[in-house]
């Protein structure tokens, strides 16, 4: 019941503010998991496609099988990319954006955390592993395999699917975090943007790489400095640790003021001082 | 600051509590996913042959860029658990996690897919030289002391940790009237893309004049190079982890 969720409230409406402070069952991790399970069913499919396909008809770019099989493949998952990566930040940026952050309670604010921030990075970490286990796959198919052409099979899982998609969700939890957090609002968080920007350079370094690979044939020396320029945007994962430290205190501002009726910045305050909003002091306790 | 006058009931507390633990608790576990395979890329990338056969995981080269490919990250994110948490684990967690991946995917994909032998191609381990670091950096509580012997162990410490799995693979065999290491002759009958080139590089140079005893200088070589890696990746540990607002990107 509403009532037996808040106690007391001065002046403000009671049942008003008791109806804004979500139950924990909105923080319900089922969620994520649920997310993660439907990622990996479709990365296991393609996995075992991988499998099936790629000896018997992967093998030679100028077959009719490797056309069908593996070409067509390719021109799907490309025009795919194109189509979500437009609708799914096209939708965010002008449709889900809220263009009043100022007035956000903090029990909202709250809830936008888990929802917007925490999940959606959640399920970019989880397509970040699946991206991470196609780039090994490619390591064994090379350390088997003379190459083909930039389109061997294991590249089109690995550069052509696995990473454009991470990078979709990484793109989603920056745009909303910037249109749906007040923290956000107005300036960015430098580890955020670099946790997201940094991995996107992989994709420009594709062209790099295969431009080596036409001269020599590298994989007889899987650590060649031609891979090592990849190397560097790994560490974007520091970038994802920092993201986290630098938000965790203004997460647990927003708990502390919606369950324990503590003080916190408002959102309009945090829109215009996000460095105070998530400065670790206001957290500690006694502050 | 705005004041929220909210009085809110124990129970509603006590949700609280568990609101926080909820999020704390899947948001731990995203990091240590992320900061997982993002040690692994840097990892298997840098280090390569090296980590993924054994008859690459030579006296000469292995101990050096063993050392160098996994400190990398996780002197990165020893730093960043220590300045924003205080937490002494960093490196040894990440350590943990990065081995039970290895274990995953070796398994999964290049036995799995390929066949590969999992005597050929297990990962090697840096759990025990995470803990002799991230121990000199909560004893000593001090950078520089850090750099200087939390390096130095973690270096040290990589190729005994790792030898009493390699150990038998070196032993010598005679196969097809050559004397060689079982490490090779495993690797001669699961032929790769990565042989030739292994030939060339590995048994070349002044390795034979020492007769093998290169391995000591190559791990006392690791520790010099590993002071300087700590001391850069410390440094960009704490960078990427700064709380830092920019106006416009």
């Amino acid at each position: 019941m509403a009532n037996e969720r808040a106690a007391t409230v001065g002046a403000i409406d009671l049942s008003a503010i008791a109806e804004q402070i979500p139950k924990k069952e909105y923080f319900n991790n089922w969620r994520f998991y649920i997310y993660c399970i439907l990622i990996s069913l479709f990365y296991g499919a393609c996995m075992l496609y991988q499998r099936a396909f790629a000896i018997t008809k992967g093998i030679d770019y100028t077959s009719q099988d490797f056309q069908t099989y593996w070409m067509n493949l390719f021109w799907g998952i490309t025009i795919m990319n194109v189509i979500i990566w437009t609708l799914t930040w096209g939708w965010i940026w002008y449709v889900y954006r809220d263009r009043h952050l100022e007035q956000l309670s903090p029990a909202e604010e709250l809830k936008r955390w888990y929802s917007n921030w925490l999940l959606t990075l959640g399920v970019y970490a989880w397509c970040l592993v699946w991206a991470v286990f196609f780039v090994e796959q490619d390591g064994v198919w090379h350390s088997s395999m003379i190459r083909d052409t930039e389109f061997t099979p294991s590249h089109i899982f690995n550069f052509y699917l696995s990473w454009p998609i991470f990078i979709n969700f990484g793109v989603a939890g920056l745009m909303l975090t910037r249109t749906r957090l007040p923290v956000m609002g107005k300036k960015w968080l430098l580890p955020l943007v670099m946790e997201v920007a940094w991995p996107i350079m992989f994709i420009p370094l594709i062209g790099e790489n295969e431009w080596g690979h036409s001269a020599w044939i590298l994989e007889e020396w899987f650590a060649a400095p031609l891979h090592w320029t990849f190397v560097p945007f790994a560490w974007a994962a520091v970038w994802f640790l920092g993201n986290g430290f630098d938000m965790f205190p203004r997460i647990a501002a927003v708990l502390k003021a919606t369950y324990f009726g503590e003080n916190c910045m408002s959102a309009a305050e945090a829109m215009e001082n996000p460095e105070e909003a998530t400065n670790p002091v206001h957290t500690l306790p006694g502050m | 600051m705005q004041t929220q006058t909210i009085r809110t009931s124990p129970e509603l507390q006590k949700e609280g509590l568990a609101v926080g633990k909820r999020i704390q608790f899947v948001a731990w576990v995203i990091i240590g996913m992320t900061v997982t395979v993002g040690t692994f890329a840097s990892q298997s990338l840098l280090e390569g042959d090296w980590s993924f056969w054994i008859d690459w995981k030579d006296r000469r080269y292995f101990p050096i860029l063993g050392v160098i490919s996994y400190m990398l990250m996780l002197v990165s994110v020893q730093a960043a658990c220590w300045i924003k948490a205080r937490l002494p684990v960093g490196m040894t967690l990440c350590a943990v996690g990065i081995n039970l991946w290895q274990w995953f995917e070796r398994y999964v994909n290049w036995w799995g897919w390929f066949g590969y032998p999992m005597n050929e191609l297990f990962p090697e381990t840096v759990i025990p030289c995470a803990i002799a670091a991230d121990c000199v950096l909560l004893l000593s509580r001090k950078l520089l002391l850090t750099y200087l012997f939390g390096a130095y162990a973690f270096a040290l410490t990589f190729y005994p940790a790792n030898w009493v799995m390699i150990a038998p693979f070196h032993q010598p065999i005679e196969a097809l009237g050559q004397t060689l290491s079982l490490a090779d002759y495993i690797g001669f009958s699961y032929v790769r893309s990565a042989i030739p080139e292994y030939l060339r590089m590995i048994e070349s140079g002044t390795l034979r004049t020492f007769e093998g005893g290169a391995l000591g200088p190559a791990i006392f070589f690791s520790g010099v190079v590993g002071i300087f890696i700590y001391a850069i990746f410390w440094w960009i540990g704490d960078q990427c982890t700064r709380n830092r607002w920019v106006k416009k990107i």
